[in-house]
C-alpha cells in the first residue's frame, strides 16, 4: 500500500519539501536553460508589440489618437516582455549559457528518472479525456474510462501481486464509476448545467 | 483490510460531496397544467450579458414570472462577451425544440448583422417584450447645470470638451448622446467604461461630467443623492420610486430628437413548435401583462412595462432598430451600411 | 457607526438559519481539507467551488467562498507542523515553528495553539473590515482612471517581487505575461478584438477563472503526480485544547500579528503568505524569547498563524472597496463577485451596504468554524492526509475540467484550461511564479482601460499620472520596488545606510521563504 506511516518521526525532509512544491520552486536554472527562456521571451514580446502595432490605429474612424487605439496597451507589454526577455538573455549569456560541458548533466537531472514517464502518461490521458473525449463521447462514460485508467495507471507499478491488481482494477473501476455518476448527476440536476 | 481504506475514504468524500449538493436545493412540485406545452425538463434562457447588468436583472424578474406559469425550472446562463453576440448565437444554434430561449435588448436582433457580429434578423424570432428601459443623463450632483439647457449650452460653448461617460462604443448610451451632438450640431469627450455601473461611478466621483446611461444603472445613485438626473430620453417625464418630483423628458428641450426605445425581453425561435409559441402567448397575457413584481422592479428602476408580443412588438422594435443600425453606421462603428440589409434611414 | 453596528447585527441575525450555518460547516471543513492536502491550494480549492456554485443563488455562493477560503488558509497550517509541508503555500511560516514542536511530541499543543492564533487572526482582521471598509470605501472615491492604472501596476510588480524572492525577474515576467493574457478579446473603448484572428470564441477572450483552474488545477495536478513521493503521516496523542495561560502570554503578538497581516493583505499584490512572514519576522523582533524562534516556539507559531489568517479580511477589504484582489485566492472572489452580480467598487457602501456586513458576518462565523473543527476534529481531520494521491487527483481533474466547462457551458473553456495547465506547469518549472501570472490576468483590463481612459480624459496630457497626491505614492512605491530588485541599488542602499545609521538593521520583514 502506498501510504506506509513512517512511525520512527524521522521523515525524510527533503524528498517531502519536493512533493508539496506547491509555489515551491527555489534555486535558479542554469544559465544553459535561461539562455532559451529569455530568447523565447523576447521573441513573444516582439511578436505581441508588432501584432498590436497592427491593430487599428488613428485611421479608424473610432480612434482619434495613438493612446486611445486598442493596440496601445498590448504594444507597451510586448516591449516590456521583449525588454526582460533580453535582460534573461543577457544574464545568462553574462552567466556563461554558451559553455556546453555541463549541461547534458544538469538537464537530464531536470528531467530524472520516473519522471518524464509519469509526466508523459499524465498528459496523455488528461490530454485524450479534456480534449479528444469531453463533446465526442458521453460524459459518464468518458468520465468513467479516465478515471479507471488513471488509476490503473498510477497504482499499478506499486501493485505487484496478481490478486492485488484484481482488486485494484475493481476498486478502480467501483471510483470511477462512482465519481463519474455524482458528478455527472449533480450538475445536470442541481446546478442545470448541461454536460457535454 | 488495510487496502480498502482508501477506497472507503474516497468514496466517503465522494458521496458526501453529492449529498450536500442534493440537500441544498428543494425539489419543485409538477401539476398538470393548461397550457398547450408542457415542458417536460427545465428551461434555459441565456443572457447575453454579465449578471447584475439591465438585462440580467430584468429577465430574472421575468423568468421568475413564467417559472410561476409553468411550474418548470427557468434557468438564466449568463454567456456575456461580443456585445451580446455571442449568448445570442448560441441560442440560435440551440434546437429549436423550445427549451433554449435568447434574451437582451430586442434591436441588437436587427443591428447585429450591420455590425458582422450574427447573422440574424427580427423574423428569426417571436419578441416577448417585457420592459423598456429609459435611459436618462445625470450629472454630479455640486454640478453646475441648473437643468439639460444649461448643460446643452455647455456642450455647444465648449465643443468635444465635456467628458461623457458610457458603457463602450456601441452601447445605449454612446448612440444617445451621439443622436444628442447629431441633434445639436456639436461634439463631446467620449469616454469608455466596461458597463454602465461604473460609468455611473466615474460621474459619482467626478471624474467624467455627465452619463447618459439607463435609469435602472443610475437609480441607486439617485436615490441616495449622488446624482443629479436632468433629463430622461423618453417622450414623457420619467418618475424613480424615493427620487422627488419628476424627470423631464428630452422633447422639453429638442422636440425633433427621436430616441430610440431600448425594449427588453425574451426571444424564441421562430421555427420552435406552435404550442411553445402559444402557451408563451398565454402566459405573457395571464402572467406578464400585470405582473407585480415586474411593476414593482420598473417603478424601483425607472423603467417601462412593455408587456407586448406578436407583430405589435416586431413593429416597435423595428423603430429601434432603423434608429440604432444607422447611428451605428454614422458613427463608424457598423461597416456594413444599414441600406444593403433593408434597414431604412429613419425619417 | 451606529448604522454600521445595526447592519452588523442584521448580517449576525440573517446568517444564523440552520441551513446557512450548515452551509458554512461543510464549506469550512471542506476548505480545511483542502488546505491541508500538499497540492490542493487554496486558489484551487476556491476556483473550483466558484464554478461549482454558479448556479446558487448569490449571497450563499459567496458565503461558501469565503468560509472556504477562511478553512483554507487555517487547514494549510496542519500539514505545515505535521509534515513540514504548508498545505498551502501561505502557513509555510507556520512550518518553522510548529514542524519542531511536532518533532518534540507536541502535536496537538502547536495544532491546538495555531488554531487559536488563526481565529484571533481572522477576528482581529475582520474587525478592521468591519470598521475600515466602510471609511475606505469612501476613500476610495478618489481613486480614479490614474490612480487605478498604477494600482494595476503596483500589484503585479509587488507580486512579482515577493513571490520569486531569488529571481524577482521571473516574477515580473510571469506578471507582464499575465498582463498579456488579459489583453486577448474585445478591448473595452472599441471593442475590438484583439489576438482573435476571425476566431468567434476568441472574440470574448480567455474568462478568468478557466485560466485560474488551469494554472492552478491542471498545472499543479501535473507537478504534483510527475513525483511518486508521499507523506509520512503521524497523529496527534497529546492534548489539543490550548492552556489559557500560554494563550494570555502571547496576546500582545498575537494582537500585533493579526494587525500586520491585515495590513499585508490590504496590499495588492502581496496576499496572505507574506502576511504570515512579516508577522512572524514582527513577533521575533519584539519577542523576549527570540532565541526560540525556528525551534519550537509557542510564540512564533501562533504570531504566523495569527499573521496569514487576518490577511483574509484584510484581502477582502480593497476587494469590496476598490475591485482590486489582495492575493490569488482574493481575485477568485472578486471574480465570483462579479458573476454573481454584487459589482464590488467604491459605491458597495451606497448600494449594497448590508451586503457588505453579511460579509463580515460570514467571515465571523466562519472562524468560529474553524475554531470548533481546529479544537475538536483534530484527529480525524488528519485522515484525510491518508486519502491517497492517485485516487484523488482523477477526481480532482474531473472537477477541473467540469468547472471550466460550467463557467459559460462550452467546450472552448475546456481547451483554454488545457493550454493554460501545460503552459503553467512548464512555466513553473522554469522557475516562474504563478501567483502574478493569475494578478496580470484580472489586473490587465484595468490597466488598460485605465490607461487610455485617462489619456482620454486629459487630452493625451502624462502629468496627472504624476503629480496627483496618491499617484506620486502609488509610482513611487513601484520605483523603489524595480530599484530593489537589481543588483547594484540594495548595495547602495545598504552602504548609505551604513553611513548614516551606522549599520543594517538585520533582517527585515520581507524575511525570504527559504525553502518554499
Amino acid at each position: 500500500m502506498t501510504n506506509d506511516s513512517n512511525i520512527n518521526g524521522e521523515p525524510v525532509e527533503q524528498e517531502e519539501a519536493q512533493s508539496g512544491s506547491v509555489e515551491a520552486v527555489s534555486g535558479r536554472l542554469p544559465p544553459q536553460a535561461d539562455l532559451f527562456v529569455g530568447l523565447g521571451l523576447a521573441l513573444f514580446g516582439a511578436f505581441i508589440a508588432f501584432e498590436s502595432w497592427r491593430m487599428p490605429g488613428p485611421e479608424s474612424p473610432l480612434v482619434r489618437y495613438v493612446y486611445e487605439g486598442p493596440g496601445f496597451v498590448p504594444g507597451l507589454l510586448g516591449l516590456v516582455v521583449l525588454l526582460f526577455g533580453l535582460l534573461i538573455l543577457i544574464r545568462s549569456l553574462r552567466e556563461g549559457g554558451l559553455r556546453l560541458e555541463d549541461t547534458s548533466g544538469q538537464i537530464t537531472a531536470m528531467f530524472s528518472r520516473p519522471e518524464p514517464r509519469r509526466l508523459l502518461w499524465l498528459l496523455a490521458l488528461t490530454l485524450l479525456y479534456a480534449g479528444a473525449l469531453i463533446g465526442r463521447v458521453h460524459f459518464l462514460a468518458g468520465t468513467f474510462i479516465f478515471v479507471t485508467a488513471f488509476i490503473l495507471v498510477f497504482d499499478w507499478e506499486f501493485t505487484p501481486t496478481p490478486h492485488g491488481r484484481i482488486r485494484l482494477a475493481v476498486t478502480a473501476g467501483v471510483q470511477a464509476a462512482l465519481t463519474s455518476f455524482v458528478v455527472w448527476y449533480v450538475f445536470q440536476n442541481i446546478f442545470y448545467v448541461r454536460l457535454p | 483490510m488495510r487496502s480498502l481504506k482508501p477506497l472507503r475514504a474516497t468514496a466517503s468524500v465522494v458521496i458526501a460531496t453529492g449529498l450536500v449538493a442534493i440537500l441544498t436545493v428543494s425539489c419543485a412540485e409538477h401539476e398538470p397544467l393548461d397550457y398547450p406545452w408542457e415542458p417536460t425538463r427545465s428551461i434555459q434562457v441565456v443572457v447575453p450579458w454579465a449578471a447584475g447588468g439591465a438585462t440580467d436583472l430584468t429577465i430574472r424578474v421575468a423568468a421568475s414570472e413564467i417559472e410561476r406559469a409553468l411550474r418548470q425550472s427557468v434557468v438564466i446562463v449568463n454567456t456575456p462577451g461580443g456585445t451580446g453576440s455571442i449568448g445570442t448565437s448560441e441560442a440560435l444554434n440551440a434546437p429549436a425544440d423550445g427549451y433554449t430561449w435568447a434574451s437582451g435588448s430586442a434591436s441588437a436582433l436587427g443591428y447585429y448583422p450591420v455590425l458582422d457580429m450574427l447573422d440574424t434578423s427580427l423574423d428569426d424570432w417571436h419578441l416577448f417584450l417585457a420592459m423598456a428601459h429609459v435611459p436618462i443623463l445625470s450629472v454630479h450632483p455640486d454640478a453646475d447645470y441648473e437643468d439639460f439647457g444649461d448643460f446643452l449650452a455647455d456642450l455647444e460653448d465648449r465643443p468635444g470638451q465635456v467628458s461623457v461617460a458610457t458603457a463602450g462604443t456601441g452601447s445605449t448610451g454612446h448612440k444617445v448622446i451621439e443622436l444628442i451632438c447629431q441633434a445639436a450640431d456639436t461634439d463631446y469627450n467620449h469616454i469608455s467604461y466596461p458597463g454602465g455601473s461604473p460609468a455611473v461611478t466615474s460621474v459619482v466621483q467626478g471624474e467624467s461630467t455627465a452619463t447618459p446611461q439607463l435609469a435602472s444603472e443610475q437609480a441607486d445613485m439617485i436615490r441616495a443623492g449622488r446624482l443629479r438626473p436632468l433629463v430622461a430620453f423618453s417622450s414623457e417625464p420619467l418618475e424613480i420610486d424615493g427620487h422627488e418630483g419628476e424627470i423631464p423628458p428630452i422633447t422639453d428641450w429638442l422636440p425633433d430628437v427621436h430616441i430610440p426605445t431600448d425594449y427588453f425581453g425574451i426571444w424564441v425561435r421562430s421555427d420552435a413548435p406552435e404550442e411553445v409559441i402559444e402557451t408563451m402567448q398565454q402566459v405573457w397575457d395571464e402572467y406578464i401583462v400585470d405582473s407585480e413584481a415586474l411593476q414593482n422592479f420598473a417603478r424601483e428602476r425607472g423603467g417601462m412595462m412593455t408587456p407586448y408580443y406578436g407583430e405589435e412588438a416586431r413593429d416597435l422594435v423595428w423603430e429601434s432598430v432603423k434608429t440604432d443600425a444607422w447611428i451605428l453606421y454614422d458613427i463608424g462603428y457598423a461597416e456594413t451600411s444599414p441600406d444593403e440589409l433593408d434597414i431604412p434611414r429613419p425619417e | 457607526m451606529y448604522e454600521g453596528l445595526q447592519h452588523l447585527a442584521e448580517g449576525i441575525v440573517s446568517l444564523a438559519t440552520p441551513m446557512n450555518v450548515f452551509h458554512i460547516a461543510w464549506a469550512t471543513l471542506l476548505g480545511i481539507c483542502v488546505g491541508m492536502l500538499p497540492g490542493l491550494t487554496a486558489t484551487l480549492g476556491l476556483t473550483l467551488m466558484a464554478t461549482l456554485t454558479f448556479h446558487m443563488p448569490p449571497s450563499q455562493a459567496i458565503m461558501i467562498l469565503i468560509s472556504m477560503y477562511v478553512g483554507a488558509i487555517f487547514g494549510g497550517s496542519r500539514s505545515a507542523i505535521l509534515l513540514n509541508i504548508p498545505g498551502t503555500p501561505a502557513n509555510a511560516a507556520v512550518a518553522l515553528d510548529g514542524f519542531p514542536l511536532a518533532r518534540q511530541g507536541k502535536v496537538g499543543q502547536a495544532m491546538g495553539l495555531a488554531t487559536v492564533g488563526a481565529v484571533f487572526g481572522t477576528i482581529i482582521g475582520t474587525i478592521c473590515l468591519a470598521f475600515f471598509a466602510p471609511f475606505l470605501a469612501e476613500r476610495a472615491l478618489d481613486f480614479q482612471s490614474f490612480e487605478f492604472f498604477w494600482l494595476a501596476v503596483l500589484g503585479v510588480v509587488i507580486s512579482g517581487r515577493l513571490t520569486a524572492n531569488q529571481d524577482p525577474l521571473k516574477g515580473w515576467i510571469a506578471g507582464f505575461l499575465g498582463l498579456i493574457v488579459a489583453m486577448a478579446g474585445q478591448d473595452v473603448l472599441q471593442s475590438y478584438p484583439r489576438f482573435a484572428y476571425g476566431y468567434s470564441d476568441m472574440r470574448a477572450g480567455f474568462d478568468l477563472l478557466p485560466v485560474l483552474v488551469g494554472v492552478f488545477g491542471f498545472a499543479e495536478l501535473l507537478s504534483v503526480m510527475k513525483t511518486p513521493i508521499y507523506g509520512t503521516v503521524k497523529s496527534a496523542t497529546d492534548r489539543v485544547i490550548p492552556k489559557i495561560r500560554d494563550v494570555i502570554r502571547y496576546w500582545k503578538s498575537i494582537i500585533s500579528s493579526g494587525i500586520t497581516g491585515t495590513m499585508m493583505g490590504l496590499i495588492p499584490g502581496v496576499g496572505e503568505d507574506m502576511g504570515a512572514w512579516v508577522s512572524y519576522a514582527g513577533a521575533r523582533a519584539m519577542s523576549k524569547e527570540k532565541e526560540k524562534f525556528g525551534k519550537g516556539s509557542y510564540e512564533g507559531l501562533i504570531s504566523a498563524q495569527a499573521g496569514c489568517s487576518a490577511s483574509v479580511p484584510g484581502a477582502i477589504i480593497p476587494v469590496l472597496t476598490l475591485a482590486i484582489p489582495g492575493s490569488a485566492p482574493a481575485a477568485v472572489l472578486l471574480a465570483a463577485l462579479f458573476v454573481h452580480g454584487v459589482r464590488p467598487g467604491p459605491l458597495i457602501m451606497i448600494e449594497r451596504a448590508p451586503f457588505v456586513y453579511e460579509i463580515v458576518a460570514m467571515v465571523l462565523f466562519a472562524s468560529v468554524a474553524i475554531l470548533a473543527f481546529g479544537l475538536l476534529m483534530t484527529r480525524p481531520l488528519l485522515k484525510v492526509l491518508e486519502v491517497p494521491r492517485n485516487r484523488l487527483m482523477p477526481i480532482i481533474f474531473v472537477l477541473c475540467v467540469v468547472g471550466a466547462f460550467a463557467v459559460n457551458n462550452r467546450v472552448f473553456d475546456v481547451w483554454v484550461m488545457l493550454a493554460f495547465g501545460v503552459i503553467g506547469f512548464f512555466l513553473r518549472e522554469l522557475r516562474f511564479p504563478m501567483a502574478p501570472l493569475i494578478l496580470g490576468v484580472v489586473l490587465g483590463p484595468i490597466l488598460d482601460e485605465n490607461l487610455r481612459r485617462g489619456l482620454q480624459l486629459t487630452g493625451g496630457e502624462l502629468a496627472p499620472f504624476f503629480n496627483r497626491p496618491i499617484c506620486m505614492a502609488l509610482w513611487l512605491v513601484i520605483a523603489i520596488t524595480f530599484l530593489l530588485g537589481t543588483n547594484w541599488f540594495p548595495r547602495l542602499l545598504a552602504k548609505t545606510q551604513t553611513v548614516i545609521f551606522g549599520g543594517g538593521k538585520g533582517d527585515g520583514p520581507g524575511a525570504p521563504p527559504k525553502d518554499y
